[in-house]
């Protein structure tokens, strides 16, 4: 095996990317990049790990999904889940651009909900690009189940996005 | 964007992913972070999970599970729905891939089925019993009347395999993707209208949305192993024109219905009808291999038709110089003869075992053979054949040394071959 602190520098980038973008908080990002590697360490001892990137793509994905998940299950106890402290602020920006921030924390909050496997599997796909073959090794699931949870979790997060459309044409 | 999200609707969920994707504020990690994941093996897993991360983790995971039972119930489809909805439908296309063979298409409208194989097409109408036969190769067409009890049992074999859909054999083994639809397979035993398939399984992958089969497929028990699958539309606009029993311009039209009904056979004297015993390699009754057109005609009468068959029709396993078909219609009986050699075999057929209309051969082989006997009494009779074939229901033994080529469907023998010479295999 390499050197623990080789394989953490040598990944902190695909690491910290990946939990970010789905959290864009600094904290939490820091604990979830955290989780990962403690779980990555845990898994190495248990068995060899031939795919680093894999491993840590499919484990930085998956953590940073349950962390959206407490967060708004925290939150909407808090204040009954108003999801637009979600959206940063963007100042002056654009209109595109807010539109855009308010599309991804929509589409965030949205992945959040799915069922874990259908949310790993469609940010594995959409976000970070991997191929069906590549989603089932890294998940030990056949390409078909890749399939089926890509198909499931497009039409959840269809749907999720679809009351959106029709309150901005209101 | 990927090809799973297309629809209009989806331009959102598309735009929201690129939109997530591309999230531009995205810092470098802390250094501090960096090297506090270095010490994970150091400092061990415990001294780095806070209690409340841990607590919320638990509770993570219940909800998790409690998602995965609830949450994961997939497309929803009773098998009831779908054999009432099979009912219902009135045409369907079916394109059928069978390996190593070429794919065949099934169009059916009501009581009309459409074959369109490699080199010929066939449309039979389940109701008057007609059949025509296109050969587009040789701008041949052959009308023929089907006997009733092979017209139904072709229609059972297609249109069975949805009509006949039994409730509550049904076994649901998953789901997945065919062209962007998300489908349910259904797992069932083989329709009864395929003896010879007993114990294989078909397997119907349902549209959840239209409650119909989408795709089919055949997972046979034991060889020969065919993988026949099947892709299936319900009710798409079919035109009649596809159903039109005139042949097309420039075909040369061979009327087998008109045949039998206008001329029909003489009948057999009393000495020739107990006489129709089929001796391999020797002949049959009073008639040897190698007899001339005459003794043919004194032994049997004129036949019904004598002609030179076109190649397509021939089934001689050899090639054999100009040969001509005499037809016995009534008697279930095909001989085939050349000028030069004389008989060269005998064919005698069941009621559906042909395209004309055909009584069923009434003798027997030299060991108590006839149309109707099993395989089991034939091999009890004549012992293992030197080679035996089997595609769907249908079984082919030869008997090599003996000439003899037979013919079952459906455990009952259907054709009796006996040639003049041994066979090459």
């Amino acid at each position: 095996m390499q050197q623990w602190p080789q394989i953490v520098r040598q990944h902190t980038a695909l690491v910290w990317g990946t939990v970010y973008r789905l959290l864009n908080h600094d904290a939490d990002a820091a604990d979830c990049f955290q989780e990962v590697f403690v779980s990555a360490w845990q898994l190495s001892r248990r068995q060899t790990v031939s795919n680093w990137p894999g491993l840590l793509h499919r484990l930085a994905t998956a953590r940073a999904l349950d962390q959206l998940r407490r967060r708004f299950r925290e939150r909407s106890r808090e204040q009954e889940s108003d999801f637009s402290s979600e959206i940063p602020s963007m100042g002056e920006a654009p209109s595109a651009q807010a539109e855009a921030a308010e599309l991804a924390a929509m589409l965030a909050r949205a992945l959040a909900e799915l069922p874990e496997q259908q949310g790993v599997v469609f940010s594995l796909r959409h976000l970070s690009g991997l191929s069906y073959e590549e989603i089932a090794g890294e998940l030990a699931i056949t390409v078909n189940a890749v399939g089926v949870a890509l198909h499931k979790a497009t039409a959840r997060l269809r749907q999720a996005l679809s009351p959106m459309v029709t309150d901005r044409k209101d | 964007m990927s090809d799973e999200l297309q629809t209009p609707q989806d331009d959102r969920l598309a735009a929201a992913t690129r939109a997530l994707r591309d999230r531009a504020t995205m810092p470098q990690a802390p250094d501090s972070v960096i090297e506090r994941a270095m010490l994970i093996p150091r400092l061990g897993e415990v001294n780095l999970w806070r209690l409340p991360s841990a607590l919320a983790a638990g509770i993570a995971l219940a909800i998790g599970l409690a998602w995965m039972i609830f949450g994961q119930r997939g497309a929803t489809v009773a098998f009831a729905d779908v054999v009432q909805k099979l009912k219902q439908t009135h045409t369907y296309i079916l394109t059928i891939t069978t390996s190593g063979m070429p794919s065949m298409r099934v169009v059916t409208k009501n009581k009309i089925v459409r074959m369109e194989m490699q080199d010929s097409v066939t449309i039979s109408n389940e109701e008057t019993g007609k059949t025509l036969n296109l050969y587009p190769s040789a701008h041949e067409a052959v009308l023929s009347q089907l006997p009733m009890d092979k017209i139904k049992l072709q229609a059972a074999r297609f249109g069975g395999m949805f009509r006949d859909l039994v409730i509550g054999k049904e076994k649901r083994i998953g789901e997945k993707v065919i062209d962007g639809r998300l489908v349910v397979g259904f797992e069932l035993p083989m329709s009864n209208a395929f003896p010879a398939l007993s114990g294989s399984t078909s397997v119907y992958w349902i549209d959840p949305d239209t409650k119909l089969p989408i795709e089919m497929e055949l997972h046979q028990n034991g060889p020969p192993v065919l993988d026949v699958h099947e892709t299936c539309q319900f009710d798409v606009p079919v035109d009649d024109a596809l159903f039109d029993m005139t042949p097309p311009a420039g075909y040369h039209l061979r009327d087998l219905t008109a045949d039998s009904s206008t001329k029909p056979s003489l009948p057999l004297t009393t000495q020739q009808t107990n006489d129709l015993t089929i001796t391999p390699l020797v002949g049959i009754g009073p008639l040897h291999f190698g007899d001339n057109r005459e003794k043919i005609v004194a032994a049997f009468g004129e036949p019904d038709k004598d002609s030179v068959p076109e190649t397509h029709l021939r089934a001689m396993p050899f090639k054999m110089p100009e040969i001509h078909q005499m037809e016995y219609h009534s008697r279930g009986l095909i001989l085939t003869y050349n000028a030069d050699s004389g008989l060269a075999c005998v064919m005698c057929v069941g009621r559906d075992a042909t395209m004309a209309a055909y009584s069923a051969f009434t003798g027997k082989t030299d060991k108590g053979i006839g149309i109707g006997s099993s395989r089991a009494q034939i091999e009890a009779a004549y012992g293992p054949a030197s080679k035996a074939d089997v595609v769907a229901d249908q079984v082919r033994l030869d008997y090599g040394g003996l000439g003899l080529m037979l013919i079952i469907n459906s455990d009952r023998l259907n054709i009796i071959s006996a040639f003049s010479t041994p066979l090459p295999f």
